[in-house]
């Protein structure tokens, strides 16, 4: 099973504004990018040509992981209430 | 609410520890608001998850314990089983102990979407007052340094006192110094990632492969090869209908391998195709996929648990314990949340309101939550060492294989080879030092 299918079986609510903003600069100057590869939905892309990082937000999980190891203080906040994941089992 | 509107104690947070707050102060009288980000209390919450009872009793008041023993726990854990995976197969132990079936079960699984919303339920029903879908932004302080209450949005509520129960990133705690500072320089070694599918699965099926009497459960600890290398482990829980499947990895050192095939999601995607999982979870049905940060605090020194009128509980103080086999963090939630229900109440009661933390500080110091967390502070270390994840499975699965082969050339001198590489591998001075803290535990 794809991670993507298994973010799909959760039940989100998204907000119109993001809740996470890597700042494009920064994260051209990033040599690990390490959100890359601790984000547990797989959010981070790292586009080569463009040189960017995204970050497809809808499908967060709110662990904060990415906030956590980001070498250059992630802009990270909770969704506002009642956005975001909400659990079914948890 | 009490006739002058006034609010005794604002909850940030609806997991347990902020619940069992709201419940304790709320059975004392106390007006108590609490606030919660999910649209549900538990809706935002995840755990392995299985919590023990024991430690509980002697620090709920009887009546608070008593609520949460009727909760809807999943399954009685009366089988605790170790799986150790390596290179070439799977080891396994279970352990059936009398004790683990007692009228009081030991430890219970929970899916806290499901627990949480109970709990919360009961709370109103002791007049707490619960608004979902809220976000606290800030805890408003007075100049005198005590807390005036919670700032949501633009609005602004007032209270004597205030619980701050936010979960594990800490982040109005951290604000305050009332949790370890979450930058890139220590956070993501002070914490590992947990990731779960919960997988539903027939009940009858579950006790079958489980070996349970009907209704029973099990709790499997995963170590081993699983998590590559990395520090960590996998679990793998029963629930009535699901199971819950998941491995937790030291956050710092998924970072700094930054390697493709490494990623939280492969390692548990990994372990679910490993023979002696898949042959568990075959058939079942993948319901849900979960993270959760756990933090780790590798010193007390110089901690606070709160300051005058504010106190910190659960995830955001850092009450958490990772013992190798016993993973635990919501006895604790319930516990610290509990105490600081209770402190805000003989806070109240005393008529000094800046009283609050000091009464919480002094009743977490008498209660199993510090005396537990200053063995897990020395623990830490302990697991950082790789060798008890990799190494020595795999010299105990590579002597019991040998043990159990019969080979074309018949059986090998019995143990001889086994037993060389025993002496050369697992009785090095660094083997020792491990026994040493081993049995520290």
């Amino acid at each position: 099973m794809k991670i993507e299918d298994k973010i799909a079986l959760n039940f989100f609510r998204s907000a119109d504004e993001p809740h996470i903003r890597p700042d494009a600069e920064n994260c051209r100057k990033c040599e690990v990018k390490p959100c890359i590869y601790v984000c547990p939905a797989n959010l981070y892309k790292y586009e080569k040509e463009a040189n960017e990082v995204k970050v497809e937000v809808s499908g967060c999980l709110e662990c904060g992981s990415c906030q956590l190891v980001c070498p250059h203080e992630l802009d990270w906040t909770y969704p506002e209430g009642r956005f975001g994941v909400q659990y079914r089992c948890g | 609410m009490h006739d002058d509107d006034k609010i005794d104690l604002i909850v940030v947070g609806g997991g347990l520890a902020g619940l069992l707050g709201a419940i304790e102060a709320a059975q004392k009288e106390l007006s108590v608001l609490l606030i919660e980000r999910g649209e549900h209390c538990g809706s935002k919450n995840l755990s392995g998850g299985r919590l023990y009872l024991n430690p509980l009793k002697k620090v709920l008041s009887p009546e608070a314990f008593s609520i949460l023993l009727e909760a809807p726990f999943e399954r009685p854990v009366t089988k605790e089983i170790l799986m150790l995976s390596t290179q070439h197969g799977s080891m396994k132990f279970e352990l059936d102990a009398e004790r683990f079936s007692g009228e009081t079960p030991h430890s219970v699984t929970v899916q806290r979407a499901v627990f949480d919303k109970w709990l919360a339920a009961k709370a109103e029903e002791l007049g707490v007052m619960i608004v979902p879908e809220s976000r606290v932004d800030e805890i408003i302080l007075n100049e005198d340094g005590t807390a005036g209450g919670a700032k949501v949005g633009d609005e602004l509520l007032e209270s004597d006192y205030v619980l701050i129960a936010e979960g594990a990133l800490g982040r109005l705690a951290g604000r305050m110094g009332l949790a370890p500072a979450r930058d890139a320089e220590s956070g993501a070694d002070e914490a590992f990632l947990g990731v779960k599918e919960t997988i539903k699965l027939d009940s009858g099926k579950i006790e079958d492969r489980f070996n349970l009497a009907r209704g029973e459960g099990a709790a499997a600890m995963m170590a081993g090869t699983l998590t590559r290398g990395m520090v960590g482990g996998g679990f793998l829980y029963t629930n009535r209908e699901s199971l819950s499947l998941g491995i937790v990895l030291h956050l710092g050192g998924v970072a700094r391998k930054h390697e493709k095939g490494f990623e939280p999601w492969q390692i548990l995607d990994e372990l679910k195709r490993r023979k002696e999982i898949a042959v568990l979870v075959e058939g079942g049905k993948t319901a849900e996929y979960g993270a959760h940060l756990i933090p780790e605090l590798h010193t007390l020194e110089g901690r606070r648990w709160g300051e005058k009128n504010i106190m910190v509980a659960g995830d955001a103080a850092g009450f958490v314990l990772n013992q190798l086999i016993t993973v635990r963090g919501m006895d604790l939630a319930i516990a610290s949340g509990s105490l600081a229900g209770q402190s805000a109440a003989e806070a109240k009661k005393s008529g000094d309101r800046s009283a609050a933390a000091g009464i919480y500080e002094k009743k977490l110091e008498g209660s199993f939550v510090m005396r537990d967390l200053r063995q897990a502070v020395n623990m830490h270390r302990f697991s950082g060492n790789k060798d008890i994840f990799t190494r020595y499975p795999e010299i105990m699965f590579d002597v019991l294989e040998e043990v159990y082969t019969t080979g074309e050339e018949g059986k090998s001198r019995f143990m001889g080879g086994a037993l060389k590489r025993i002496r050369k591998e697992a009785l090095s001075w660094e083997g020792i030092k491990t026994y040493m803290k081993l049995r520290k535990l």
